[in-house]
This record gives C-alpha cells, structure tokens and sequence, in this order.
C-alpha cells in the first residue's frame, strides 16, 4: 500500500529537532520521501528549480534566522503561485503567540498549526488531510 | 568796547550751555537708571531667577519648582500675570519629566530584575538536566539510534544554559546609574587577546591596534563589550582565510568613535539593523554557534554610556563596527 504521505518537506533551523522529526515521520510509517532544509531560502530555491516536483506537506518553522516562516509563505506565494504545495502547508512551531496562529491561519494554504513536539498522533492528524 | 562786549557774551552763553548740558545729562541719566530699575523688578529679576532654575535643573532630582516672587511692583500686575503662566508652566513640565523619568526607571530595574531571578531559576533544571543526562550515559545504551539521542539530549541541555547565562549577563546590564572612569583601552585589549589565545590561534588571526584615546566609561562593561565584538570577529571569519581585525579610533569635539574593523563573511545590509534584536541569529546553529545576544548585549552597553553602535562596510567584504561615545569635558 502507498503510503498516504508521498513526500514531505521539513523546514526547521534546528539540526536536533530535524533529527527528531525524521524519527518521528518513519515511527509513523506514514511518509515515503522526506526532504530538510536548514533555511527556508534554501527550500524555496529547491521548489523554484523544481517545479515538476509534488511536495505533499510541508511542516514550517515560524522563527528561523534570515528568512522565518512568514516571509518564506509570502516569497511562496508570490513567486509559485498560491499553490506551490500539492496539499498542505503546517505550521509546526514552539510559538505561543496567538497573533502567530491568526497570522498564518490568513493563508489558505496553511490547514494545521501544530505546537512542538511533533508527535505520530500530529502526523496520523496531518495524513488525513491530504 | 564792541569786542569785549562779545567776549563776556560769548562767556556768558558758553556757561549757560554748560549749565543746560549738565543739568540734561544728569536728568537722562535719572531717567535710565528709574527705567533700568523698572525693568529689573518687573522682568529682569525673574528671567534671572528663570536662568538659575534652568541651568541647576536636574531631571533625575524630585520636587524641583520655579518660584517667581510675585510682589506688586509700583501697582504693575499686568506683566506679572505672563510670568505667573510661564511659572505655572514649567512647573507642570518638571513633574511631568520627573513622573515619567521615575516611572521609566522603575519599569527598567524591574524588567532586569525578573529577567535575572527567571534565568537563575531555569539554572537550577539545566544542571540537574546535565546529570541526569549523565546518569543515563552511564547506564550503557546499546542501540546506535539511543546514543545518538542521548548525545543530542545533552548538546540541546548545554543551549539552553548558554541562553540562560546570556539573558542573565543581558539582565545584569540593564541597571542603575553607570559608574564610569577614564582609562586606556589598550591593556584591556590585550587581556581579551589572552582570554582569547586558543581561538585566536585556531583562526590564525591578527589583531592590529591604533593608537587608541582614553575613554571615559564602565570599564567592566567596556570589556564585555570589545571581547563580543573581537570573538565574533574571529568566528565569522572567511573560511579558508585568516582573520584579520583592526581596531582603530577617531575623534571629534563631541564625540569618540572606536571601529573594529574585520575581514569576515560580512553582514547584508538589509540585516544590519535586525543583528542588534535580541536573539536575532542570521545562521543555523549547526552553522555557527551563538544564542543571538552578543550584538544585543553590545547595544546595551552602548546605551548605557549615552553612545550607540552601527554597523559599515569591514575589510575586503567584511564588518566593521562603529562604537560612538559622546565626549565628556575631561576626557
């Protein structure tokens, strides 16, 4: 059976918790192909070269050195379009600012905001929306 | 006979002008001095009262009021009302000052003071953290996944002490009144060297110094200050390059601007302002290591001491920081 997860994108400046997810995204058994990136920039370079390339999710840290999370969605847009992810974009963040939740909920293509830590349960949650 | 009826003429009227220049003379002169007084006791002695005021004034003090004298002169009140509102004025503009000044600094000290007892009790965990993390070590893991865990357990424990020592040495920073001296920076710069000797080594760097003037400011502050700006300037050196930094100084009437000069990876523009936020980082940590209060920590300083940082164009694409201090009389 193929998993319902094709292919994820991790967007997180922490090397540790990146490891962390990656534990997390193959326990659940749900994810097929997982791509990282330290800097958002970095990920949006790699969409914008890629543009045969169907990222199912992506998980997106909001406080990241140069580019954060918000300017990354706002470059997104406005570069590939609103729909330069296949599915879904989810926030996965330690912030506990409401104001960070109204913010990101303004973009369509965002449909979860997940408090760190991710768990299988958050990932079972993220799979059904797609 | 003629002639000397003009002599005594001409003599008589010589007197009698005589007379009426002197007599004319000592009237304008009773005149000045009658106007003169008038005016010293409807207006002068209050702008001289005003002067004092202003120039003893001292926003830091409490209860400082103007207190004009307001007794009648020669039945004259009218200019005395326009005195009465300048008084009333500035009475109310130095207890507004003296309420926000006072207000200000309660709110600094116990914004340092919350920031102080928070990180020293997140202290406490972190160590503890540490053993445990130990403990488990010691415990023998056999899985490689388990170790791997358990190292990062210990590198991310080991962050969170860095920021909490950070955001205390931050917290210690915003305090009460500087005490400052005049000295020379140049001992203190070689000390940082010797703090610095195994990294400086590692990097292969040369630090090369101007002579520097003496600065009047908190030497303990001074010193946190330059051996941020000289660690970093190590740190983010080009790979591959040798660090190279220069520390040079320039001075004006008004003010001291010491520049530290490097050869390093260089800041964009666009973040030269963001860099002095608190824990604002431009790299990963697996990049370049830090806890993004370095920079915050030399803002603080530099406004403590009545100056501020900016930030221009190093050498050979690299940063240069410009500390400006405001000139004090003796320095």
């Amino acid at each position: 059976m193929t998993k319902q997860i094709k292919t994820a994108m991790l967007i997180d400046d922490e090397e540790f918790d990146q490891r962390q997810y990656l534990r997390v995204l193959q326990r659940s058994g749900l994810v097929e192909t997982v791509l990282q990136y330290t800097y958002a920039e970095d990920a949006l370079a790699h969409l914008e070269t890629h543009p045969e390339l169907e990222v199912d999710v992506i998980f997106l840290d909001i406080n990241m050195p140069r580019m954060n999370g918000f300017e990354f969605l706002e470059a997104a847009t406005e570069k590939l379009g609103a729909d330069f992810v296949k599915t879904v974009v989810v926030m996965l963040t330690t912030s506990l600012n409401p104001d960070d939740r109204t913010r990101a909920e303004s973009y369509d293509v965002v449909r979860d905001f997940i408090n760190k830590p991710l768990t299988t349960e958050h990932v079972e949650r993220v799979a059904d929306l797609i | 006979m003629v002639e000397s009826n003009y002599t005594h003429i001409w003599e008589r009227v010589i007197a009698r002008a005589a007379i009426v220049l002197a007599t004319n003379f000592l009237k304008t002169i009773c005149v000045a001095f009658a106007l003169l007084y008038i005016f010293q006791r409807l207006v002068g002695r209050h702008l001289l009262r005003l002067t004092h005021f202003a120039n003893a004034y001292d926003p830091k003090e409490q209860g400082q009021r103007l207190k004009l004298d307001k007794s009648e002169v020669l039945g004259a009140t009218t200019v005395m009302d326009e005195f009465a509102v300048l008084e009333a004025s500035i009475n109310r503009w130095s207890h507004a000052t003296e309420t926000y000044l006072a207000q200000l600094k309660h709110t600094n000290l116990e914004q340092a003071e919350f920031s102080y007892s928070v990180s020293h009790d997140l202290k406490s965990p972190t160590n503890t953290m540490a053993m445990l993390i130990d403990e488990l070590d010691d415990l023998g893991l056999t899985t490689e996944m388990g170790q791997s865990i358990l190292d990062d357990m210990r590198a991310t424990n080991k962050r969170m002490g860095d920021l909490v020592t950070d955001v205390l040495d931050y917290s210690r920073l915003v305090d009460g009144p500087l005490e400052t001296e005049l000295f020379d920076m140049m001992p203190m710069i070689e000390e940082i060297k010797m703090d610095l000797s195994a990294d400086i080594s590692a990097a292969g760097a040369r630090i090369r110094l101007d002579d520097l003037p003496l600065i009047q400011g908190n030497p303990l502050q001074i010193r946190i200050l330059l051996q941020n700006l000289i660690a970093n300037a190590i740190k983010f050196r080009r790979p591959g390059q040798a660090a190279k930094i220069r520390i040079t100084a320039t001075q004006t009437e008004q003010n001291t601007v010491l520049s530290v000069a490097d050869n390093g990876i260089g800041i964009p523009d666009k973040f030269r302002t963001r860099v002095f936020g608190l824990f604002k980082r431009l790299h990963a940590r697996s990049e370049y290591d830090g806890t993004g209060l370095g920079l915050s920590i030399c803002r603080r300083v530099m406004s403590n001491h009545g100056g501020h940082i900016s930030i221009s164009d190093g050498i050979e694409g690299g940063t240069t920081f410009n500390l400006h201090f405001p000139r004090v009389s003796h320095d």
